[in-house]
């Protein structure tokens, strides 16, 4: 893979947070490439630091959040280290986050119409649009995510509308700037089923119109395998396994990541799974080793006191297990 | 429509909640010990002519009678004679009455935006010197009573700094202003006498501060932590995150909704200040309403103090109506809402 | 001792300690309750907490053999001050005692039985109160009654528990309609088992919240009814009729009034950041 070709590459960066005089290191270490044009997928456990990857893109971490190394390279430029106006440019026109809730997304107090033309009005900063079609572009942006009557959504609340209109909103709100790079945390989550399905296909369409780059974060394998080329499974603050989508899926060899597809409810299945036993760890007290090693079926006793580095499965796919390394993890 | 429609609901359940006001202070009026008529006209009154006012007031009546008497007295305005100044309590009201609007008119608005101000400039300077220095005095003020405020007031810019006239009141006597408002430093600037308007001013100053620096670094403080708290809400990073500038992003999108509770506190506090006003007055020797209910108070002369604490519970409820209005305003979520 | 609950309790001193304002607070509060409670020990001239009269002493400004001086009776204020602290801090310890179990009870009552008479006649009645400023209607109350420390207790109770009834109303309330409150109903729970299982620790983090940073206010208002002469009556010492006594005074005799304003100050302020430490402790934010 050559450098220019990809959008984003994000090198080994950590994250901490302090609460109340205690640090807990929730990103540790994480690699993240997007190429030019495709879709990854982030996938992992509720917690396991999906959304702080996505913020720290943005430099939007909460007040209490510390980056304490890395790189975030966008087209080879680093985002930490960039000055002000050109972090602006790049949240302007570089990258836009797609949020999980989309019912805090929207300010409670503030009418849609303002919310939109405000962002929208820095979004194209550089081509100086009248006020008027900053509306006809919003109104656009409107439409095109498949909402009803555009007008009276522009003059309402967000309290007015219901959660899949809020959601549909704040996508035409990153839409309509026109970025290269969607991050789209967990969109439609927080919805019902029917309706996150139709806010998944509405951003899989749009991404292959506008032919975007997209990372889309979830706790769902079965998305993954619709939307995303590249997939990336994240535990407890760390990248286990990534690759091609479906090299990933036909080899899992991460032992979370086959737990992970255990979980899932197949139609020729004897019934419920019984999920992965254990919980995340405490990030203020992580294992000195492998983070999963506390649940691991594999454990082996290197994995307690040694982080695993990077080995190579497939051409395009790669895993960070020691037991996977030695052979010893083999898929149900 | 919807604002229309909760503003008439809150002032129906207004004046159910100062009906039962009525009823708590007549009660209170009837728990007085000793015999009203007795404290009314003195110890050396003859048995008729105590019978006779009794007969008069509707003293003999059940006490459910009395309350429906005194109620359709106060509703016209009529609510007997002060035992101690020996008027009628309604004309009392009228000459203290403007004194106190001016003062808590003065001691509730400017500090409001004063308390705006700090709390925006100690959020966005969080934990740095004027963080610092606002936290710290706020602390100190809101643990200061306000008749501390007044005693210190007195003492350092009454003798140590004399920039305060020690003798109290609203105006000097060589000073004479001719009542248009009622409000002296208004009208001492129409009658065009800025040396009387100043002179009034600095009467004005010491009471107004003692009343209002506790409750302005408290609003400060409020203001100050729902910016903090709201910063970090997915709408502000929304907008952060979109490329909005720091600025624009505080001035539009962070300060409304960081105001509000803000707001909801502010009109409490301010009907408040009528309350507190009780003991500023009377140390500062301010002739308004509540040294005249202190007074009474003091001098159990009850049809005063019934008429006052009325006054004030008038002020207060029209006040929370206001500051609801203002609230409904200023967040459309609350037009829709349930008002109590 | 088990870990579990070791290591809680670190946490809640973290973060009860964050910022270190509220570690100040505790300090001077714990100082304050021992200089109350050794007050007849601590002070240099215990004699002078009562009707006493030395001449030969009076009006002395602050000297090393009386810290604070001496009034125009000549008993010492230091010694006064001392005896003073006890009645400040039982009137915050007991309206908080008092008021608060009223205000819960009534707010449960209204909260669980929401949408009927028994709500809105609660309800209306805590609103009756919170009508009028607290000082005012306390300061009524206490004038009928005889002045003393116990009556201003009484009249500031019947003004401070409707804040609580409005609190736990609001908790309860919203938590009426919730699945599990039903659940409980539907196995033949009782209100009162409802009340202690369900409700009560529901609210208790605001309430403790609201109690620590409650007894400053408690005090503040004791302290005013005191300086209006509607409290504890010379010669017995308080605050506020210290102050009062001493306003008379100046600027000559200024220690009379300065040092018991700088003692309230100081007793509200180390409740304050208690409270606020509290407060952190639940993330229940405070004002």
């Amino acid at each position: 893979m050559e450098t220019n070709n990809n959008i984003l590459e994000i090198k080994d960066l950590s994250v901490s947070y302090t609460v109340a005089n205690v640090v807990t290191h929730v990103l540790e270490k994480v690699n993240l490439t997007v190429p030019k044009g495709k879709s990854v997928g982030l996938v992992g456990e509720s917690g396991c630091g999906k959304t702080t990857t996505m913020r720290a893109i943005l430099g939007v971490l909460p007040s209490n959040a510390n980056i304490e190394s890395g790189e975030i390279l966008f087209n080879g430029t680093d985002v930490l280290k960039m000055p002000y106006n050109q972090l602006q440019e790049f949240r302007q026109t570089g990258a836009g986050l797609i949020f999980q809730d989309p019912s805090s997304a929207l300010n409670p107090v503030i009418s849609i119409k303002k919310q939109f033309l405000t962002s929208l009005k820095y979004a194209h900063k550089d081509k100086n649009y009248s006020s008027a079609q900053l509306y006809d572009k919003a109104i656009e942006a409107l439409n095109a995510v498949s909402l009803a009557d555009p007008k009276r959504i522009m003059n309402s609340f967000p309290f007015q509308l219901s959660g899949g209109m809020r959601q549909r909103v704040c996508i035409a709100m990153t839409l309509a700037g026109e970025k290269e790079l969607l991050l789209a945390d967990e969109p439609g989550t927080a919805l019902d089923v029917t309706i996150q399905d139709q806010i998944l296909r509405l951003i899989k369409n749009l991404v292959e119109t506008l032919d975007l780059s997209v990372i889309m974060v979830t706790h769902s394998l079965g998305v993954i395998r619709q939307v995303t080329t590249e997939v990336n499974v994240m535990y407890a603050g760390s990248i286990v396994e990534g690759g091609d989508t479906h090299q990933v899926f036909e080899h899992p060899s991460h032992p979370y990541t086959i737990a992970l597809m255990d979980c899932l409810p197949k139609l020729t299945g004897t019934g419920i799974s019984e999920g992965i036993p254990g919980r995340i760890p405490d990030y203020d007290h992580p294992p000195a080793g492998c983070r999963f090693y506390p649940r691991c079926t594999y454990a082996l006793d290197r994995c307690k006191s040694e982080v695993p580095g990077k080995t190579i499965v497939e051409d395009d796919h790669w895993v960070a297990c020691f037991a996977a390394e030695e052979g010893k993890v083999c898929p149900k | 429509m919807l604002l229309f429609k909760s503003i008439m609901k809150r002032l129906a359940s207004s004046i159910v909640v100062l009906l039962g006001l009525t009823i708590v202070i007549f009660a209170l009026m009837k728990a007085v010990p000793g015999d009203p008529a007795r404290l009314a006209l003195g110890p050396n009154a003859p048995e008729e002519v105590l019978e006779h006012y009794r007969e008069v007031n509707h003293l003999n009546e059940p006490i459910p009678v009395q309350y429906f008497y005194w109620l359709s007295n106060a509703v016209q305005g009529d609510f007997g004679t002060s035992s101690y100044t020996q008027r009628a309590v309604s004309q009392d009201i009228k000459d203290f009455a403007p004194a106190t609007i001016e003062l808590v008119i003065w001691a509730g608005i400017p500090p409001l935006f004063v308390a705006l101000f700090l709390g925006v400039i100690s959020a966005q300077h969080k934990n740095k010197w004027p963080d610092y220095l606002t936290r710290f005095l706020g602390y100190i003020f809101v643990a200061t009573p306000t008749f501390v405020f007044a005693v210190l007031f007195i003492l350092i810019f009454g003798y140590w700094l004399p920039v305060m006239p020690t003798i109290g009141g609203r105006l000097s006597p060589q000073f004479t202003i001719a009542p248009v408002t009622g409000m002296y430093i208004v009208d001492a600037l129409i009658g065009g006498q800025p040396a009387a308007a100043w002179d009034a001013f600095l009467h004005l100053l010491f009471p107004a501060l003692a009343l209002s620096l506790g409750k302005t670094m408290q609003e400060a403080r409020i203001t100050r932590a729902s910016m903090l708290q709201n910063a970090d809400k997915d709408y502000i990073t929304m907008v952060t995150s979109q490329g909005v500038p720091k600025k624009i992003v505080n001035r539009r999108f962070l300060l409304k909704p960081s105001v509000i509770p803000t707001v909801t506190v502010m009109g409490m506090d301010f009907a408040s200040l009528f309350g507190n006003a009780f003991l500023v007055e009377r140390i500062f020797n301010w002739p308004g309403l509540s040294s005249y209910g202190m007074n009474a108070i003091l001098n159990k002369d009850s049809n005063a103090v019934v008429a006052v604490v009325l006054i004030i519970g008038l002020a207060f409820v029209g006040t929370s109506i206001v500051v609801d209005i203002v609230a409904m305003i200023l967040d459309p979520r609350m037009r829709q809402a349930r008002t109590r | 001792m088990t870990p579990e609950r070791k290591e809680s309790i670190v946490r809640n001193w973290y973060k009860f300690s964050a910022g270190g304002a509220s570690v100040v607070g505790l300090i001077i509060v714990i100082v304050i309750i021992i200089l109350a409670i050794f007050a007849p020990i601590i002070a240099p001239y215990p004699e002078d907490a009562g009707a006493v009269v030395k001449f030969s002493e009076s009006k002395l400004p602050p000297s090393s053999k009386h810290l604070m001086g001496t009034d125009t009776m000549g008993r010492d204020v230091f010694s006064r001050l001392l005896f003073s602290l006890k009645g400040t801090l039982l009137m915050g310890v007991l309206v908080l005692a008092i008021s608060v179990p009223i205000g819960f009870i009534v707010g449960v009552l209204a909260g669980y039985y929401r949408d009927t008479w028994i709500e809105t006649v609660l309800m209306r009645i805590v609103d009756i109160f919170l009508s009028v400023p607290a000082l005012v209607l306390a300061l009524a109350i206490a004038s009928i009654m005889e002045p003393n420390l116990r009556n201003s207790m009484i009249a500031i109770t019947i003004m401070w528990w409707p804040w609580y009834a409005r609190l736990t109303f609001g908790v309860v309330s919203s938590l009426r309609t919730e699945n599990y409150i039903t659940y409980a109903e539907l196995t033949g729970a009782g209100l009162g088992h409802i009340i202690v299982k369900e409700f009560l620790p529901n609210t208790i983090d605001q309430i403790l919240t609201k109690m620590t940073l409650d007894i400053g206010y408690v005090i503040i208002m004791g302290a005013t009814l005191s300086f209006a002469g509607l409290g504890e009556q010379p010669p017995i010492p308080a605050l506020g009729n210290m102050i009062n006594d001493g306003v008379k005074f100046l600027p000559d005799m200024w220690w009379l009034t300065i040092f018991p304003a700088v003692t309230i100050i100081l007793i509200v302020l180390g409740f304050n950041l208690v409270g606020d430490g509290v407060g952190n402790i639940f993330n229940v934010e405070g004002n």
